[in-house]
Protein backbone atom coordinates (compact mmCIF):
# COMPACT_ATOMS: atom_id res chain seq x y z
CA UNK A 1 0.00 0.00 0.00
CA UNK A 2 1.19 3.51 -0.78
CA UNK A 3 0.39 6.69 1.10
CA UNK A 4 -0.53 10.07 -0.36
CA UNK A 5 -0.53 13.17 1.80
CA UNK A 6 -3.81 15.08 1.63
CA UNK A 7 -3.06 18.74 0.87
CA UNK A 8 -6.47 19.70 -0.46
CA UNK A 9 -7.13 22.03 2.44
CA UNK A 10 -3.58 23.33 2.78
CA UNK A 11 -2.49 26.80 1.83
CA UNK A 12 -5.73 28.45 0.87
CA UNK A 13 -4.21 31.73 2.04
CA UNK A 14 -0.85 33.45 1.51
CA UNK A 15 -0.63 32.54 -2.15
CA UNK A 16 -0.45 28.83 -1.46
CA UNK A 17 2.96 29.12 0.19
CA UNK A 18 2.00 26.51 2.79
CA UNK A 19 0.88 24.07 0.10
CA UNK A 20 4.13 24.44 -1.77
CA UNK A 21 6.27 24.09 1.35
CA UNK A 22 4.42 20.96 2.41
CA UNK A 23 4.73 19.40 -1.05
CA UNK A 24 8.45 20.14 -1.18
CA UNK A 25 8.88 18.50 2.23
CA UNK A 26 6.95 15.42 1.05
CA UNK A 27 9.06 15.27 -2.11
CA UNK A 28 12.27 15.35 -0.10
CA UNK A 29 11.11 12.57 2.22
CA UNK A 30 10.06 10.29 -0.61
CA UNK A 31 6.35 10.13 0.01
CA UNK A 32 4.54 8.49 -2.90
CA UNK A 33 2.13 11.33 -3.55
CA UNK A 34 0.45 14.53 -2.50
CA UNK A 35 -3.25 15.17 -3.08
CA UNK A 36 -4.08 18.56 -4.53
CA UNK A 37 -7.53 20.08 -4.97
CA UNK A 38 -9.08 23.50 -4.96
CA UNK A 39 -12.02 25.46 -6.29
CA UNK A 40 -13.23 24.37 -9.76
CA UNK A 41 -10.70 25.49 -12.33
CA UNK A 42 -7.88 25.97 -9.86
CA UNK A 43 -7.01 22.33 -9.12
CA UNK A 44 -4.60 21.82 -12.03
CA UNK A 45 -3.05 25.27 -11.56
CA UNK A 46 -2.08 24.47 -7.99
CA UNK A 47 -0.74 21.12 -9.19
CA UNK A 48 1.30 22.81 -11.93
CA UNK A 49 2.91 25.04 -9.31
CA UNK A 50 3.71 22.03 -7.12
CA UNK A 51 5.14 20.22 -10.15
CA UNK A 52 7.47 23.12 -10.77
CA UNK A 53 8.80 23.00 -7.20
CA UNK A 54 9.19 19.22 -6.87
CA UNK A 55 10.83 16.46 -8.85
CA UNK A 56 9.55 13.02 -7.84
CA UNK A 57 6.43 13.09 -5.69
CA UNK A 58 3.24 11.93 -7.39
CA UNK A 59 0.55 14.52 -8.03
CA UNK A 60 -2.90 13.19 -7.22
CA UNK A 61 -5.17 15.89 -8.60
CA UNK A 62 -8.69 15.95 -7.20
CA UNK A 63 -10.88 17.60 -9.84
CA UNK A 64 -14.52 18.68 -9.79
CA UNK A 65 -15.99 16.76 -12.72
CA UNK A 66 -19.22 18.72 -12.81
CA UNK A 67 -17.88 22.20 -13.58
CA UNK A 68 -16.46 21.62 -17.06
CA UNK A 69 -16.77 19.43 -20.14
CA UNK A 70 -14.97 16.07 -19.63
CA UNK A 71 -12.85 16.70 -22.72
CA UNK A 72 -11.56 19.94 -21.19
CA UNK A 73 -10.76 18.20 -17.92
CA UNK A 74 -8.84 15.50 -19.81
CA UNK A 75 -6.91 18.19 -21.71
CA UNK A 76 -5.87 19.92 -18.48
CA UNK A 77 -4.71 16.66 -16.93
CA UNK A 78 -2.77 15.66 -20.02
CA UNK A 79 -0.95 18.98 -20.23
CA UNK A 80 -0.21 18.74 -16.52
CA UNK A 81 1.25 15.27 -17.08
CA UNK A 82 3.78 16.78 -19.50
CA UNK A 83 4.55 19.68 -17.19
CA UNK A 84 5.26 17.24 -14.37
CA UNK A 85 7.00 14.55 -16.46
CA UNK A 86 4.53 11.70 -15.93
CA UNK A 87 3.56 12.25 -12.30
CA UNK A 88 -0.21 12.78 -12.49
CA UNK A 89 -2.98 10.58 -11.10
CA UNK A 90 -6.50 11.99 -11.38
CA UNK A 91 -9.43 11.77 -9.01
CA UNK A 92 -12.77 12.86 -10.46
CA UNK A 93 -15.44 14.14 -8.10
CA UNK A 94 -18.86 13.76 -9.69
CA UNK A 95 -20.80 11.31 -11.84
CA UNK A 96 -19.04 8.08 -12.73
CA UNK A 97 -19.86 8.72 -16.39
CA UNK A 98 -17.57 11.77 -16.32
CA UNK A 99 -14.76 9.73 -14.82
CA UNK A 100 -15.25 7.12 -17.52
CA UNK A 101 -15.03 9.67 -20.35
CA UNK A 102 -11.96 11.35 -18.89
CA UNK A 103 -10.31 7.98 -18.39
CA UNK A 104 -11.10 6.82 -21.93
CA UNK A 105 -9.68 10.00 -23.46
CA UNK A 106 -6.52 9.80 -21.37
CA UNK A 107 -6.09 6.18 -22.44
CA UNK A 108 -6.02 7.29 -26.07
CA UNK A 109 -9.48 6.17 -27.12
CA UNK A 110 -11.84 8.14 -29.36
CA UNK A 111 -14.89 9.42 -27.50
CA UNK A 112 -17.80 11.03 -29.39
CA UNK A 113 -15.52 11.39 -32.43
CA UNK A 114 -13.06 13.39 -30.32
CA UNK A 115 -9.47 12.43 -29.58
CA UNK A 116 -7.25 13.92 -26.88
CA UNK A 117 -4.16 15.78 -28.08
CA UNK A 118 -1.57 15.90 -26.81
CA UNK A 119 -1.95 12.49 -25.22
CA UNK A 120 -0.54 12.24 -21.69
CA UNK A 121 3.12 11.40 -21.22
CA UNK A 122 2.19 8.24 -19.33
CA UNK A 123 1.02 5.15 -21.20
CA UNK A 124 -2.39 5.72 -19.68
CA UNK A 125 -3.15 7.94 -16.72
CA UNK A 126 -4.82 6.38 -13.69
CA UNK A 127 -8.21 8.04 -13.12
CA UNK A 128 -10.11 7.22 -9.96
CA UNK A 129 -13.65 8.07 -9.00
CA UNK A 130 -13.59 10.01 -5.74
CA UNK A 131 -15.94 7.46 -4.19
CA UNK A 132 -13.32 4.76 -4.72
CA UNK A 133 -10.50 6.54 -2.91
CA UNK A 134 -9.66 5.36 0.61
CA UNK A 135 -9.08 8.24 3.03
CA UNK A 136 -7.88 8.17 6.64
CA UNK A 137 -7.37 10.91 9.23
CA UNK A 138 -4.16 10.21 11.09
CA UNK A 139 -3.69 11.74 14.51
CA UNK A 140 0.06 11.91 15.07
CA UNK A 141 -0.28 9.29 17.81
CA UNK A 142 1.97 6.76 16.10
CA UNK A 143 0.66 3.77 17.99
CA UNK A 144 -2.92 4.52 17.04
CA UNK A 145 -1.94 5.46 13.50
CA UNK A 146 -0.11 2.14 13.03
CA UNK A 147 -3.37 0.37 13.72
CA UNK A 148 -5.12 2.43 11.03
CA UNK A 149 -2.36 1.78 8.51
CA UNK A 150 -2.20 -1.93 9.26
CA UNK A 151 -5.96 -2.21 8.96
CA UNK A 152 -6.08 -0.66 5.50
CA UNK A 153 -3.00 -2.53 4.29
CA UNK A 154 -4.25 -5.91 5.47
CA UNK A 155 -7.69 -5.26 3.98
CA UNK A 156 -6.07 -4.88 0.56
CA UNK A 157 -6.16 -1.10 0.10
CA UNK A 158 -3.61 -0.24 -2.58
CA UNK A 159 -3.39 3.54 -2.06
CA UNK A 160 -4.43 5.50 1.00
CA UNK A 161 -4.93 9.27 1.23
CA UNK A 162 -3.92 10.45 4.70
CA UNK A 163 -4.22 13.73 6.52
CA UNK A 164 -1.28 14.70 8.74
CA UNK A 165 -0.30 17.79 10.69
CA UNK A 166 3.17 18.60 11.97
CA UNK A 167 6.53 17.58 10.51
CA UNK A 168 6.39 14.85 7.89
CA UNK A 169 9.40 12.82 8.97
CA UNK A 170 7.44 10.61 11.41
CA UNK A 171 4.88 9.91 8.70
CA UNK A 172 7.59 8.99 6.21
CA UNK A 173 9.69 6.98 8.65
CA UNK A 174 7.07 5.10 10.63
CA UNK A 175 3.93 4.89 8.51
CA UNK A 176 4.73 5.18 4.79
CA UNK A 177 7.36 2.47 5.22
CA UNK A 178 5.04 0.33 7.33
CA UNK A 179 2.31 0.62 4.73
CA UNK A 180 4.36 -1.18 2.08
CA UNK A 181 4.01 -4.68 3.56
CA UNK A 182 3.36 -6.65 6.77
CA UNK A 183 7.00 -7.39 7.60
CA UNK A 184 8.10 -3.86 8.53
CA UNK A 185 10.86 -3.95 11.21
CA UNK A 186 9.47 -1.31 13.58
CA UNK A 187 12.65 -1.50 15.66
CA UNK A 188 14.64 0.16 12.86
CA UNK A 189 12.29 3.13 12.72
CA UNK A 190 12.32 3.48 16.49
CA UNK A 191 16.13 3.37 16.60
CA UNK A 192 16.41 5.80 13.70
CA UNK A 193 14.55 8.33 15.83
CA UNK A 194 17.39 8.15 18.34
CA UNK A 195 20.20 8.64 15.85
CA UNK A 196 21.85 12.07 15.87
CA UNK B 1 5.86 50.42 -25.39
CA UNK B 2 6.29 47.04 -23.70
CA UNK B 3 7.78 44.06 -25.51
CA UNK B 4 6.61 40.47 -25.14
CA UNK B 5 7.15 37.24 -27.03
CA UNK B 6 4.72 34.64 -28.40
CA UNK B 7 3.07 32.51 -29.33
CA UNK B 8 4.08 29.36 -27.50
CA UNK B 9 1.80 26.65 -28.96
CA UNK B 10 3.74 23.62 -27.65
CA UNK B 11 3.26 21.56 -30.79
CA UNK B 12 5.15 18.66 -32.27
CA UNK B 13 4.77 19.35 -35.97
CA UNK B 14 5.53 17.40 -39.11
CA UNK B 15 8.23 19.94 -39.94
CA UNK B 16 9.88 19.77 -36.50
CA UNK B 17 8.84 16.69 -34.50
CA UNK B 18 9.69 16.59 -30.78
CA UNK B 19 8.43 15.01 -27.56
CA UNK B 20 5.56 16.98 -26.05
CA UNK B 21 7.21 16.83 -22.64
CA UNK B 22 10.26 18.55 -24.15
CA UNK B 23 8.01 21.31 -25.49
CA UNK B 24 6.68 22.05 -22.00
CA UNK B 25 10.17 21.85 -20.49
CA UNK B 26 11.49 24.30 -23.11
CA UNK B 27 8.59 26.64 -22.42
CA UNK B 28 9.78 27.14 -18.84
CA UNK B 29 13.40 27.61 -19.95
CA UNK B 30 12.38 30.11 -22.63
CA UNK B 31 10.35 32.06 -20.10
CA UNK B 32 13.27 32.20 -17.67
CA UNK B 33 15.52 33.46 -20.44
CA UNK B 34 12.96 36.08 -21.46
CA UNK B 35 12.85 37.28 -17.87
CA UNK B 36 16.63 37.36 -17.62
CA UNK B 37 16.96 39.60 -20.68
CA UNK B 38 14.25 41.99 -19.50
CA UNK B 39 11.30 41.17 -21.72
CA UNK B 40 7.84 42.10 -20.45
CA UNK B 41 5.81 38.97 -21.15
CA UNK B 42 5.35 35.58 -22.79
CA UNK B 43 2.08 34.60 -24.47
CA UNK B 44 0.53 31.16 -25.06
CA UNK B 45 -1.93 30.04 -27.71
CA UNK B 46 -4.75 27.48 -27.69
CA UNK B 47 -6.39 25.02 -30.09
CA UNK B 48 -8.07 21.70 -29.56
CA UNK B 49 -7.88 18.23 -31.02
CA UNK B 50 -5.14 18.75 -33.56
CA UNK B 51 -2.71 16.08 -34.65
CA UNK B 52 0.29 18.17 -33.56
CA UNK B 53 -0.84 18.53 -29.96
CA UNK B 54 -1.37 22.29 -30.22
CA UNK B 55 -1.78 23.28 -26.59
CA UNK B 56 -5.44 22.86 -25.59
CA UNK B 57 -5.10 24.03 -21.99
CA UNK B 58 -3.23 27.26 -21.35
CA UNK B 59 -3.76 27.86 -17.66
CA UNK B 60 -1.65 25.01 -16.19
CA UNK B 61 1.41 25.99 -18.28
CA UNK B 62 0.80 29.64 -17.38
CA UNK B 63 0.84 28.65 -13.70
CA UNK B 64 4.07 26.69 -14.17
CA UNK B 65 5.79 29.60 -15.92
CA UNK B 66 4.64 32.09 -13.29
CA UNK B 67 5.94 29.77 -10.58
CA UNK B 68 9.30 29.51 -12.35
CA UNK B 69 9.77 33.28 -12.78
CA UNK B 70 9.67 36.37 -10.59
CA UNK B 71 8.98 39.37 -12.85
CA UNK B 72 7.94 38.05 -16.26
CA UNK B 73 4.27 38.47 -17.08
CA UNK B 74 2.39 35.63 -18.76
CA UNK B 75 -0.63 35.86 -21.02
CA UNK B 76 -3.04 33.76 -23.02
CA UNK B 77 -3.06 34.92 -26.60
CA UNK B 78 -5.80 33.76 -26.68
CA UNK B 79 -7.95 31.41 -24.63
CA UNK B 80 -11.03 30.41 -26.66
CA UNK B 81 -13.68 31.48 -24.18
CA UNK B 82 -16.83 29.96 -25.76
CA UNK B 83 -15.21 26.53 -25.39
CA UNK B 84 -14.85 26.90 -21.61
CA UNK B 85 -17.01 27.46 -18.54
CA UNK B 86 -16.43 31.20 -17.99
CA UNK B 87 -16.98 30.99 -14.22
CA UNK B 88 -14.23 28.41 -14.01
CA UNK B 89 -11.93 30.51 -16.21
CA UNK B 90 -12.63 33.55 -14.03
CA UNK B 91 -11.77 31.61 -10.87
CA UNK B 92 -8.49 30.51 -12.43
CA UNK B 93 -7.61 34.03 -13.56
CA UNK B 94 -8.38 35.43 -10.13
CA UNK B 95 -6.22 32.76 -8.49
CA UNK B 96 -3.23 33.47 -10.75
CA UNK B 97 -3.63 37.21 -10.37
CA UNK B 98 -3.71 36.99 -6.59
CA UNK B 99 -0.84 34.52 -6.26
CA UNK B 100 1.48 36.28 -8.69
CA UNK B 101 0.94 40.00 -8.11
CA UNK B 102 -1.10 40.54 -11.27
CA UNK B 103 1.54 39.05 -13.56
CA UNK B 104 -1.12 37.00 -15.34
CA UNK B 105 -3.01 38.34 -18.37
CA UNK B 106 -6.17 36.66 -19.60
CA UNK B 107 -6.56 37.16 -23.34
CA UNK B 108 -9.82 35.76 -24.70
CA UNK B 109 -10.94 34.96 -28.24
CA UNK B 110 -14.01 33.50 -29.86
CA UNK B 111 -12.71 30.49 -31.82
CA UNK B 112 -13.63 29.65 -35.36
CA UNK B 113 -13.02 25.94 -35.99
CA UNK B 114 -16.13 23.76 -36.09
CA UNK B 115 -14.36 20.64 -34.83
CA UNK B 116 -13.39 22.40 -31.61
CA UNK B 117 -16.96 23.38 -30.83
CA UNK B 118 -18.18 19.87 -31.69
CA UNK B 119 -15.65 18.26 -29.34
CA UNK B 120 -16.96 20.40 -26.48
CA UNK B 121 -20.60 19.71 -27.27
CA UNK B 122 -21.24 23.29 -28.36
CA UNK B 123 -22.85 24.72 -31.46
CA UNK B 124 -20.53 27.09 -33.30
CA UNK B 125 -23.48 29.22 -34.35
CA UNK B 126 -23.81 30.18 -30.67
CA UNK B 127 -20.26 31.49 -30.44
CA UNK B 128 -21.06 35.22 -30.46
CA UNK B 129 -23.66 34.76 -27.75
CA UNK B 130 -21.29 32.57 -25.73
CA UNK B 131 -18.46 35.09 -26.16
CA UNK B 132 -20.52 38.07 -25.04
CA UNK B 133 -22.02 36.33 -22.02
CA UNK B 134 -18.65 34.79 -21.20
CA UNK B 135 -16.88 38.15 -21.23
CA UNK B 136 -19.50 39.60 -18.92
CA UNK B 137 -19.06 36.67 -16.53
CA UNK B 138 -15.29 36.98 -16.55
CA UNK B 139 -15.40 40.74 -15.97
CA UNK B 140 -17.74 40.20 -13.03
CA UNK B 141 -15.80 37.36 -11.39
CA UNK B 142 -12.16 37.48 -12.48
CA UNK B 143 -10.86 40.86 -11.51
CA UNK B 144 -11.25 42.27 -8.04
CA UNK B 145 -10.95 45.94 -8.88
CA UNK B 146 -9.23 46.17 -12.24
CA UNK B 147 -9.81 45.06 -15.81
CA UNK B 148 -6.26 45.91 -16.75
CA UNK B 149 -5.14 42.34 -17.35
CA UNK B 150 -8.17 41.24 -19.36
CA UNK B 151 -7.82 41.32 -23.14
CA UNK B 152 -9.94 40.40 -26.14
CA UNK B 153 -8.27 38.95 -29.22
CA UNK B 154 -9.66 40.54 -32.36
CA UNK B 155 -9.53 40.35 -36.11
CA UNK B 156 -12.47 42.70 -36.85
CA UNK B 157 -13.80 46.09 -35.81
CA UNK B 158 -16.94 44.44 -34.41
CA UNK B 159 -14.75 42.49 -32.02
CA UNK B 160 -12.68 45.59 -31.22
CA UNK B 161 -15.87 47.41 -30.21
CA UNK B 162 -16.87 44.39 -28.08
CA UNK B 163 -13.66 44.82 -26.11
CA UNK B 164 -13.82 48.62 -25.96
CA UNK B 165 -17.32 48.94 -24.59
CA UNK B 166 -16.40 46.59 -21.72
CA UNK B 167 -13.19 48.43 -20.93
CA UNK B 168 -11.05 45.44 -21.91
CA UNK B 169 -7.68 45.47 -23.63
CA UNK B 170 -7.36 44.87 -27.34
CA UNK B 171 -5.10 42.02 -28.52
CA UNK B 172 -4.69 42.40 -32.27
CA UNK B 173 -3.89 39.30 -34.29
CA UNK B 174 -0.75 39.21 -36.43
CA UNK B 175 -0.31 39.75 -40.16
CA UNK B 176 -2.47 42.87 -40.47
CA UNK B 177 -1.47 45.96 -42.46
CA UNK B 178 -0.92 49.23 -40.64
CA UNK B 179 -4.22 50.67 -41.87
CA UNK B 180 -6.18 47.68 -40.57
CA UNK B 181 -4.44 47.97 -37.19
CA UNK B 182 -5.24 51.67 -37.00
CA UNK B 183 -8.90 50.96 -37.82
CA UNK B 184 -9.13 48.39 -35.03
CA UNK B 185 -7.51 50.73 -32.50
CA UNK B 186 -9.86 53.57 -33.42
CA UNK B 187 -12.93 51.33 -33.19
CA UNK B 188 -11.78 50.09 -29.78
CA UNK B 189 -11.15 53.53 -28.32
CA UNK B 190 -14.33 55.05 -29.72
CA UNK B 191 -16.43 52.21 -28.30
CA UNK B 192 -14.77 52.66 -24.89
CA UNK B 193 -15.49 56.38 -24.84
CA UNK B 194 -19.06 55.93 -26.13
CA UNK B 195 -19.70 53.41 -23.32
CA UNK B 196 -18.71 55.97 -20.68
CA UNK B 197 -15.14 54.84 -20.18
CA UNK B 198 -15.82 51.61 -18.20
CA UNK B 199 -13.04 50.75 -15.77
CA UNK B 200 -11.90 54.37 -15.67
CA UNK B 201 -8.53 53.82 -17.33
CA UNK B 202 -8.23 53.61 -21.09
CA UNK B 203 -7.70 49.92 -21.87
CA UNK B 204 -4.42 48.92 -23.40
CA UNK B 205 -3.76 47.82 -26.96
CA UNK B 206 -1.49 44.88 -27.75
CA UNK B 207 -0.26 43.99 -31.20
CA UNK B 208 0.93 40.54 -32.22
CA UNK B 209 3.57 40.86 -34.93
CA UNK B 210 5.50 38.30 -36.98
CA UNK B 211 8.96 39.58 -36.19
CA UNK B 212 12.65 38.63 -36.18
CA UNK B 213 15.95 40.41 -35.64
CA UNK B 214 18.27 39.85 -38.62
CA UNK B 215 21.41 41.71 -39.63
CA UNK B 216 22.28 40.74 -43.20
CA UNK B 217 20.30 39.75 -46.25
CA UNK B 218 20.92 36.03 -45.74
CA UNK B 219 19.67 36.20 -42.15
CA UNK B 220 16.70 38.21 -43.27
CA UNK B 221 15.76 35.67 -45.98
CA UNK B 222 16.12 32.81 -43.52
CA UNK B 223 13.82 34.54 -41.02
CA UNK B 224 11.21 35.26 -43.67
CA UNK B 225 11.23 31.61 -44.67
CA UNK B 226 10.51 30.71 -41.04
CA UNK B 227 7.59 33.13 -41.04
CA UNK B 228 6.28 31.57 -44.26
CA UNK B 229 6.64 28.10 -42.79
CA UNK B 230 4.52 29.12 -39.81
CA UNK B 231 1.63 29.70 -42.15
CA UNK B 232 2.13 26.24 -43.64
CA UNK B 233 1.79 24.73 -40.17
CA UNK B 234 -1.29 26.84 -39.53
CA UNK B 235 -2.88 25.86 -42.83
CA UNK B 236 -2.14 22.24 -42.02
CA UNK B 237 -4.55 22.47 -39.13
CA UNK B 238 -7.21 23.45 -41.62
CA UNK B 239 -6.32 20.63 -43.99
CA UNK B 240 -6.26 18.14 -41.19
CA UNK B 241 -9.44 18.61 -39.28
CA UNK B 242 -11.91 21.21 -40.38
CA UNK B 243 -14.23 22.35 -43.03
CA UNK B 244 -13.74 26.03 -42.37
CA UNK B 245 -14.75 27.12 -45.85
CA UNK B 246 -11.24 28.37 -46.52
CA UNK B 247 -9.46 26.96 -49.55
CA UNK B 248 -6.05 26.57 -47.94
CA UNK B 249 -4.60 24.54 -50.84
CA UNK B 250 -5.26 26.97 -53.66
CA UNK B 251 -4.43 30.02 -51.61
CA UNK B 252 -1.33 28.76 -49.84
CA UNK B 253 1.33 30.66 -51.81
CA UNK B 254 -0.67 33.89 -51.85
CA UNK B 255 -1.33 33.60 -48.12
CA UNK B 256 2.32 32.93 -47.38
CA UNK B 257 3.28 35.96 -49.49
CA UNK B 258 0.81 38.06 -47.50
CA UNK B 259 2.20 36.85 -44.16
CA UNK B 260 5.73 37.55 -45.37
CA UNK B 261 4.90 41.06 -46.56
CA UNK B 262 3.41 42.00 -43.19
CA UNK B 263 6.33 40.60 -41.18
CA UNK B 264 8.75 42.90 -39.42
CA UNK B 265 12.27 41.61 -40.02
CA UNK B 266 15.48 43.64 -39.79
CA UNK B 267 18.09 45.02 -37.45
CA UNK B 268 16.98 46.06 -33.98
CA UNK B 269 17.05 49.69 -35.08
CA UNK B 270 14.95 49.00 -38.19
CA UNK B 271 12.41 46.96 -36.24
CA UNK B 272 12.19 49.58 -33.50
CA UNK B 273 11.56 52.34 -36.02
CA UNK B 274 8.66 50.38 -37.51
CA UNK B 275 7.12 49.41 -34.17
CA UNK B 276 7.26 52.92 -32.76
CA UNK B 277 5.00 54.05 -35.59
CA UNK B 278 2.16 52.02 -34.08
CA UNK B 279 -0.01 53.62 -31.40
CA UNK B 280 -0.03 50.55 -29.16
CA UNK B 281 1.06 49.78 -25.58
CA UNK B 282 2.41 46.27 -26.08
CA UNK B 283 3.96 44.42 -28.99
CA UNK B 284 4.07 40.64 -28.77
CA UNK B 285 6.87 39.51 -31.06
CA UNK B 286 5.71 36.35 -32.74
CA UNK B 287 8.81 34.18 -32.78
CA UNK B 288 7.35 30.84 -31.71
CA UNK B 289 7.79 29.18 -35.09
CA UNK B 290 8.63 25.51 -35.35
CA UNK B 291 11.34 25.79 -38.01
CA UNK B 292 14.15 27.74 -36.31
CA UNK B 293 16.65 25.59 -34.38
CA UNK B 294 16.67 26.19 -30.62
CA UNK B 295 19.94 28.08 -30.90
CA UNK B 296 18.26 30.61 -33.21
CA UNK B 297 15.26 30.96 -30.90
CA UNK B 298 17.48 31.51 -27.88
CA UNK B 299 19.51 34.08 -29.80
CA UNK B 300 16.49 36.06 -30.91
CA UNK B 301 15.00 36.10 -27.39
CA UNK B 302 18.31 37.50 -26.11
CA UNK B 303 18.45 40.12 -28.86
CA UNK B 304 14.84 41.17 -28.39
CA UNK B 305 15.47 41.77 -24.71
CA UNK B 306 18.92 43.29 -24.87
CA UNK B 307 18.76 45.22 -28.17
CA UNK B 308 15.15 45.89 -29.16
CA UNK B 309 13.41 46.39 -25.81
CA UNK B 310 15.60 49.35 -24.76
CA UNK B 311 14.86 51.02 -28.10
CA UNK B 312 11.06 50.80 -27.78
CA UNK B 313 10.58 51.20 -24.01
CA UNK B 314 9.47 54.77 -23.52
Amino acid sequence: MRLALDLRDTGATSGDDALLARAVEADGLGLWGVVIGGPPGVECLRAARVAQETSDVGLIVWVDGTAEHPHTIAEELSVLDHLSARRVTAVIEGPLAVRDVVSELLAGHVVDDGVLTPPPAQTAMTVWASSAVAVADLTGDLEADRTVIDGHRDAGTSHLVVSWTGPLLPLARHLATRAVGPSFPQLVADMADRLP
Amino acid sequence: MQLGIGLWCLQSTATAPRHFTAAYRDLVRDAQLAEEVGLHSLWLSEHHGYHDGYCPSLLPPAAAVLQATRTLEVGTGVLLLPLHNPRRVAAAARYLGECFDDRFHLGMGMGYRPSEFAAKGRDMSDRVKLMNSGLDTVVEHAASDSRENLWVGVTSEVAARRAGRRGLGLFISGAFSRSVVEGLVTAHRTAWEDAGCPGGTRPRVGLLRNLWIADGEADRRRALDWVRSSYLVYAGLGWGADDTGVDFVTGIEASMDEVESSATVGTAEEVAAELLDYDVDLVVCRIGYDQPPRSALVEVIERLGRELAPLVNR
